[in-house]
């Protein structure tokens, strides 16, 4: 039982250890899936706002390049260049000394002269003109502090009024070249270039400056380094022109063999899918972000900005991993709480089932203990234990066996009687009257209720029903309601049992100062009706019949003979040979017409 | 400018009826002082024989003699005294005057017998200074150590001439031989330290001066120059004076001469006797700044230049003057000395 009980208890544990381990994992798993998403948003603004920077920053060099190029056309007045060279040299110089990624600065004019100041692969300018219908080419080399340390001079094949920054620049506005390489420094760079146009409409001169996108690639390096994300920037003929990539040149997207990340970002790019993902080496995966910006009225780049997921999610992960590790220790102190609580409530609630159905089976001399810390169960244990005093009082007023036979049979008491061949007893305590006068009521009570008690568990061991105290005798009977052995073989045993009980009682109330009481004892065995007498509000279970007043005529008939125990004839002739009996006399009794033998236990 | 431009085009349309002939890869190496050839001369050249020119450059004679050995140049320009120099160490040409048709324009007086080097420009090593900011007038190279000019003086980083002032002051030769009197000169010159300022291109050895600038902002008031460098400044700067210093001034001429492992002989003659020519010449004089030892091209200058007493100083100016000679030997005690006179430089700049 106790085991059983056990079980469910936890099952009942197991139950809710379940439900707080789904609970957990579905309120991680939200908040996984929900920080992955704010995290792949929180990098998709990042990755947006440095592709921003690198736009704002290549346009910062185009547009700063865009001011210096119209500053320099607009400083001749007249088409030769070479006639202001000096003043043109000194404007060049400026740009090329304050800005690193101008490579080169320069003028020509239609005349095909030619001014140039260049970085690589010596700091030199470089003049070409045309003296004697030759083309000479003229470098001045400098040193760091400007100053000329050497010359060269030769005959030159360069015109530069046929190349496209100088042929393809139209009025008042900024011609933007492909990129390209650098013949000297093999670095990628582009041309800019500016005209001017004389009152007649006529292009006059063109400025032009090289820049170099090495330092455009340094910054995007820098910018990348900082999130460990690659990053490319693809010009309008889906070459990589600047990237983290440690090539140098172009990287043509559609022909590269290469399989990094960035090349299959761009490619993913370049087919329409602004964001995604793309798996690389190890098939580690990475998120990509990708934004196109205009760089003149004709041209696009693009820029391509991939970051490793491992580095996103690594902390999620982490972060993950620790609050399951938290929520298991949690969860094991809650569970090992909760099978303290359980077990606080199961207990008391196993013994209050088990001491109820003590208490249904009318089993009174239990120990109900009302123990427990918990104030329902206490109070559950409190009405129990009451309710045994109550049904302990109640049984006193009520034949016991009856009631447990209808528990048993789960009957209720119904009006009516049978006849049934029963023992009948009858006791009296000698001279009653007598004695009660001589004691307070408390001590009357006290003693008779200690003699009631000690002659009602003998008549109740030997099978007997208590019918009814009457004053200070007890009417009992066997044979109903339960259907014994030996009815009559009981009843004198009882009788006999009652007689050596008591004289044992006499000699404590002897040693105590009490009265001695002096029971006289009738038996009878006969037909009698038993059954439920009374109202339906109220009955009683009892025997009514001559039988009863034959039994108690026996017990009358003692004081007579100076016996204390009488049993009639049909006693003597069923159970005579049993015990010690003796031969009194043969009487008329009161209600019967025949004589009848009486005999008394020795 | 413009004028000379068109001159030299109307020269070269007369000079130059026959067309040259140079291989591709022709190449005419010149080493020269700082800007001593007038550059339209050279893209001139380079138009009328299509070969190319590459002209390095140096500041000091002692640079020239250390990089002719590094780089094979055809023609250098060397003083007086290096001309020797060269030609006792056998790195130089004899020069074939039938082959230079042009050596008939020069001053013959300027010419020897053997001939190994052609003479190019002449000037003097005298002072220039600021006489209204200074306050007194220099007439001598002892006036140079007037405390009045302390840290205000801009020297020469020729080693030859530093030591030729402090000869002359003391009263010797400014090619003396002698130890004595080079070592003499030496303490003369570091007496001489508190007043420089800068030395050459260089603030006292550390960092760029700009001799112009710096008299202009009178960081300095007086410096050892060349006529020939200043002159056009000193037109435009009514403060500053040339003074030719009693004590006598040094004269000095620059040569062209052939540098033995030359091998473009036609190449080089071809342009020596274009710049011995008189219009080139004249160009090439107006352009530098120095007097010309070429009598067909003296002839064709202006009044005014050839006026310039700083360009073309009267015989009054050049009482007690020397010419820059050969030292032979001496060179290496002169060499000791200016290391020593350096190193008290540098360590006073510190």
């Amino acid at each position: 039982m106790r085991n059983k009980l056990n079980l469910i208890s936890v099952r009942f544990s197991m139950v809710l250890i379940a439900m707080i381990v789904s609970f957990s994992v579905i309120i991680m798993s939200y908040n996984f899936h929900r920080s992955t998403q704010n995290i792949y948003s929180f990098l998709y603004k990042i990755t947006d706002s440095i592709t921003d920077n690198i736009i704002e920053k290549t346009n910062y060099y185009l547009n700063k390049t865009n001011t210096h190029i119209k500053v320099l056309a607009n400083n001749n007045e007249i088409n030769n260049i070479l006639y202001s060279k000096d003043k043109n040299v000194e404007i060049m110089k400026q740009y090329v000394s304050s800005e690193e990624h101008i490579a080169s600065v320069y003028l020509a004019d239609t005349a095909g002269n030619f001014l140039q100041l260049r970085r690589n692969p010596k700091l030199a300018v470089r003049s070409i003109e045309t003296i004697n219908e030759k083309r000479i080419e003229f470098f001045e080399y400098k040193d760091p502090e400007f100053k000329t340390y050497s010359y060269e001079s030769f005959t030159s094949n360069y015109n530069p009024t046929v190349r496209h920054w100088y042929k393809f620049v139209e009025k008042e506005k900024i011609r933007i070249s492909d990129p390209y390489i650098y013949a000297f420094s093999k670095k990628l760079g582009l041309t800019i270039s500016y005209p001017k146009y004389n009152k007649y409409n006529e292009k006059i001169l063109v400025a032009g400056i090289d820049i170099t996108l090495e330092s455009l690639s340094k910054f995007l390096q820098n910018e990348a380094k900082k999130i460990d994300a690659s990053v490319a920037l693809i010009d309008n003929s889906n070459r990589i022109i600047a990237s983290s990539l440690k090539n140098k040149g172009f990287i043509e997207i559609a022909k590269t063999k290469d399989q990094s990340e960035i090349i299959l970002a761009s490619k993913k790019y370049l087919l329409g899918f602004s964001t995604g993902k793309v798996l690389g080496f190890d098939e580690e995966s990475f998120a990509y972000v990708g934004k196109t910006f205009k760089i003149d009225d004709s041209k696009s780049w693009h820029i391509i900005l991939t970051i490793p997921e491992k580095t996103i999610i690594q902390d999620l992960q982490k972060t993950l991993i620790e609050t399951i590790a938290i929520s298991l220790v949690i969860i094991m102190i809650f569970i090992f709480i909760a099978i303290l609580i359980s077990r606080k409530l199961t207990k008391p609630i196993i013994q209050i089932s088990k001491d109820m159905e003590e208490l249904h089976h009318l089993n009174l001399d239990i120990n109900i203990k009302a123990d427990s810390n918990i104030v329902e169960i206490n109070q559950a244990q409190n009405s129990l234990v009451s309710l045994q005093s109550g049904i302990r009082s109640f049984t006193k007023y009520m034949p016991v066996d009856l009631v447990r036979i209808l528990i048993k049979t789960k009957q209720e008491a119904i009006i009516g009687g049978v006849e049934k061949d029963l023992a009948i007893m009858f006791t009296d305590i000698e001279s009653f009257t007598t004695i009660s006068e001589t004691m307070s009521p408390a001590e009357l009570t006290s003693q008779l209720s200690e003699y009631f008690n000690e002659m009602s568990k003998i008549i109740g061991q030997k099978e007997g029903t208590v019918d009814k105290y009457i004053g200070d005798a007890i009417m009992a009977f066997w044979g109903a309601p339960l259907q014994i052995e030996n009815p009559i073989e009981k009843a004198v045993e009882t009788a006999i049992l009652m007689q050596e009980k008591l004289s044992l009682m006499n000699a404590n109330w002897e040693k105590e100062g009490k009265a001695q009481f002096k029971t006289r004892i009738g038996v009878h065995y006969g037909q009698t009706l038993v059954g439920n007498i009374g109202g339906d509000e109220r009955m009683n279970y009892t025997i009514i019949g001559d039988c009863v007043n034959v039994a108690s005529r026996l017990e009358g008939i003692n004081k007579k003979y100076g016996t204390k125990i009488m049993v009639s004839e049909e006693v003597y002739l069923l159970v005579g040979d049993k015990f010690n009996m003796r031969f009194i006399d043969e009487i008329e009794l009161k209600g019967k017409t025949n004589t009848t033998k009486i005999y008394t236990l020795n | 400018m413009l004028l000379k431009k068109v001159l030299l085009k109307i020269l070269l349309l007369i000079f130059i009826s026959s067309s040259f002939v140079y291989s591709k890869e022709s190449v005419l190496k010149i080493y020269s002082w700082t800007d001593y050839i007038d550059i339209s001369i050279l893209k001139n050249f380079v138009a009328k024989t299509g070969i190319k020119i590459e002209y390095d450059m140096y500041t000091s004679n002692e640079e020239m003699y250390e990089n002719i050995k590094k780089k094979n140049y055809d023609l250098v320009f060397p003083s007086t005294d290096y001309v020797s120099k060269l030609k006792k160490e056998g790195l130089i040409q004899k020069i074939s005057k039938t082959k230079l048709q042009n050596l008939k324009n020069i001053d013959p007086e300027l010419l020897n017998d053997q001939l190994y080097s052609i003479p190019y420009f002449w000037g003097t090593t005298g002072i220039v200074y600021d006489e209204k900011s200074l306050g007194f007038k220099i007439t001598t190279w002892s006036d140079l150590w007037d405390e009045r000019l302390k840290n205000k003086l801009a020297i020469s980083e020729d080693m030859k001439d530093m030591f030729a002032i402090a000869l002359k002051k003391l009263g010797y030769s400014a090619n003396s031989q002698n130890e004595d009197e080079i070592r003499q000169a030496y303490l003369e010159l570091l007496k001489l330290i508190p007043n420089v300022k800068t030395i050459g291109s260089n603030v006292k050895v550390i960092g760029s001066a700009d001799l112009e600038n710096d008299f202009i902002n009178k960081h300095i008031l007086a410096s050892i120059s060349y006529n020939g460098d200043i002159v056009e400044f000193i037109d435009s700067n009514k403060d500053l004076k040339y003074i030719y210093p009693e004590e006598g001034v040094l004269k000095w001429m620059d040569n062209i001469v052939i540098l033995k492992n030359s091998q473009n002989e036609k190449l080089v003659y071809d342009f020596l006797n274009f710049i011995l020519s008189p219009e080139v010449a004249k160009v090439n004089a107006q352009t530098i700044g120095f007097a010309t030892p070429n009598l067909k091209a003296k002839m064709l200058l202006t009044a005014d230049i050839l006026n310039n007493q700083v360009i073309y100083p009267s015989s009054a100016d050049l009482e007690n003057s020397e010419f820059q000679k050969n030292i032979d030997d001496s060179y290496l005690i002169y060499r000791k000395y200016w290391g020593f006179f350096l190193s008290q430089i540098n360590k006073d700049a510190k």
